[in-house]
């Protein structure tokens, strides 16, 4: 068998079926919410907007890293009487929420589902807020983890900011890279968000105000981090002609791609082989590929910024920039839908809007391309949409119309 | 600060060689019985040509560093609490140059570099009762 050229090409999958639905819960700090009721008001919002009764969902699917061990697909059944014979898990986390939908597509093609619901949901900020940082929320991932509690933790290598931080400094080092376009990322990203009534963080931002931000873990400060929140986010995906059908404007899911590397997930933040890279370049470009069409022809770009020296890294993988030039690239040309030259993050991200793993990063995206979002980029026709999660990374392309 | 920040698991023999390594001052590294790579992280299989046959073998510890923090603060981790501020990187060993390492590292004064040579000092943690590489420019 020839092993040697990878035989299969899914860029037949281009517009076969649309995002029909979208909902939100409530996006908070805390106080005592359930994952589990984010979700339920989240989908029960999707399958309304998408103009369906709840048992004419006939698919689930989810991301693989949480969602599995929290709030399981089999739940909504009792719960909101949708009747899944389609149900999975994809990706790790954000990598997870954002090929969600394009594993729809594959069970719609397939004749497997006619409307099938993708759900995520989170209450780190309440977890965090009840059981402190020992026992909840994001930091217990360390020490559950027999590697980095053995090999990392007893170093003082923990907490996710310190990974990225860590990433940072050798970005500085290779490409010179500055402190104040860290800055620039959290201060346009967030003059987006003053523009997004759902945002948690809508005052904005200065110069002044990044540089006397509390340095955490050098060379990030409070503000280089993404916040930690309480909410969920849902998508419904049909086929393109049932989405024409429709009430709401159905958006055209036109390329996907997953870009994992060859460590795992306990292995991956310290151990990675191009470790200023992220698994963007190679999502990017398959992506790319089977929508036909390339960085010059996105709108705006929903990314996965979960640091600020995220954001900048995965413009440059994508092809957005010249690697190493991603800093320069947000300083000079701006990010901000008001007066930047590739709006990303239009409702604030996981820096300012919440931090649910990308997956109202696709609900914004949806609301651009219907061309009702709070912060809208005028005549936005195609947005692309990141996700992170361990060593996978996945890129999704979305257009208002059929190619 | 005072490393290590967590106790090793004894019984954990996927890490515990290494942790041994330390109470004889020396780094060693997994390496495969039939193929002679090192890998990293330990795994019950070698990763290069899936030998079961896996030893534990001391290196040169010379390293260089090949990025670094400074934490300074706690993130509400009790074992964070009264540890920080405190300087840790990935250095890569001159003897596996494909692999990092997670050290704790010290300097006397300024801050540590990128491209710094460090070699490791074993010194007895109280209250672990374990010797631990804190590692120091050369």
């Amino acid at each position: 068998m020839d092993t040697t050229v990878k035989q299969s090409q899914p860029r037949e999958l281009r517009d076969v079926a649309a995002i029909t639905g979208i909902g939100e819960s409530d996006f908070s700090e805390g106080g005592g919410n359930r994952a589990e009721t984010l979700i339920y008001d989240a989908c029960q919002e999707a399958i309304n907007n998408a103009g369906l009764e709840p048992q004419a969902i006939d698919g689930i699917v989810t991301e693989a890293g949480m969602m599995p061990d929290t709030v399981y697909a089999q739940d909504l059944k009792e719960m909101l009487g949708v009747q899944p014979e389609f149900s999975t898990s994809s990706l790790l986390v954000g990598a997870g929420n954002v090929i969600s939908p394009f594993v729809a597509v594959q069970a719609i093609e397939l004749g497997l589902a006619d409307h099938v619901l993708c759900y995520f949901g989170i209450n780190w900020a309440s977890e965090r807020e009840s059981m402190g940082s020992d026992d909840g929320g994001p930091y217990t991932y360390h020490t559950d983890d027999e590697y980095k509690a053995n090999l990392e933790v007893p170093f003082g290598w923990v907490t996710q900011p310190l990974y990225i931080a860590a990433q940072a400094r050798r970005h500085m080092h290779e490409y010179g890279t500055t402190t104040e376009q860290f800055g620039e990322v959290a201060i346009q990203t967030r003059a987006n968000a003053a523009r997004n009534p759902t945002a948690t963080k809508r005052e904005k931002l200065t110069m002044g105000d990044y540089l006397d931000n509390p340095v955490i873990v050098d060379p990030f400060r409070i503000l280089d981090c993404c916040l930690i929140s309480d909410g969920a986010g849902a998508v419904v995906v049909s086929s393109a002609e049932a989405g024409e059908r429709g009430p709401t404007k159905p958006v055209y899911i036109k390329g996907a791609g997953v870009g994992t590397s060859e460590k795992s997930e306990s292995t991956y933040m310290t151990q990675h082989g191009d470790y200023t890279y992220t698994q963007a370049k190679k999502s990017g470009p398959k992506a790319f590929e089977m929508a036909g069409v390339t960085p010059a022809d996105i709108d705006f770009a929903e990314i996965y910024d979960c640091f600020t020296e995220s954001t900048i890294v995965q413009l440059e993988d994508l092809g957005f920039c010249e690697k190493g030039n991603g800093g320069q690239f947000v300083q000079d040309r701006g990010i901000t839908v008001e007066d930047g030259d590739v709006p990303v993050n239009t409702h604030g991200g996981l820096l300012s809007h919440a931090y649910i793993l990308s997956m109202t990063h696709i609900t914004e995206a949806v609301r651009q391309l219907r061309g009702t979002a709070d912060n809208q980029v005028e005549n936005a026709e195609l947005g692309l949409v990141t996700g992170w999660g361990g060593s996978e990374h996945s890129t999704l392309i979305l257009g208002s119309d059929r190619s | 600060m005072s490393f290590p920040l967590t106790e090793p698991d004894p019984n954990n023999e996927l890490v515990a060689p290494y942790w041994q390594g330390f109470q004889e001052e020396e780094i060693r590294l997994p390496k495969c019985e039939d193929c002679s790579e090192f890998h990293w992280y330990p795994r019950p299989m070698c990763p290069h040509c899936q030998s079961k046959a896996i030893g534990w073998e001391a290196i040169s510890e010379e390293v260089t560093l090949f990025t670094w923090v400074e934490l300074r603060y706690d993130f509400g981790l009790s074992f964070l609490e009264d540890n920080v501020p405190l300087y840790t990187g990935l250095a890569v060993p001159d003897a596996v140059p494909e692999i990092r390492l997670v050290v704790a590292i010290d300097v006397d004064e300024g801050e540590p570099e990128i491209g710094m040579r460090l070699r490791p000092a074993f010194t007895m943690s109280e209250p672990s009762q374990q010797k631990v590489p804190v590692f120091r420019p050369e």
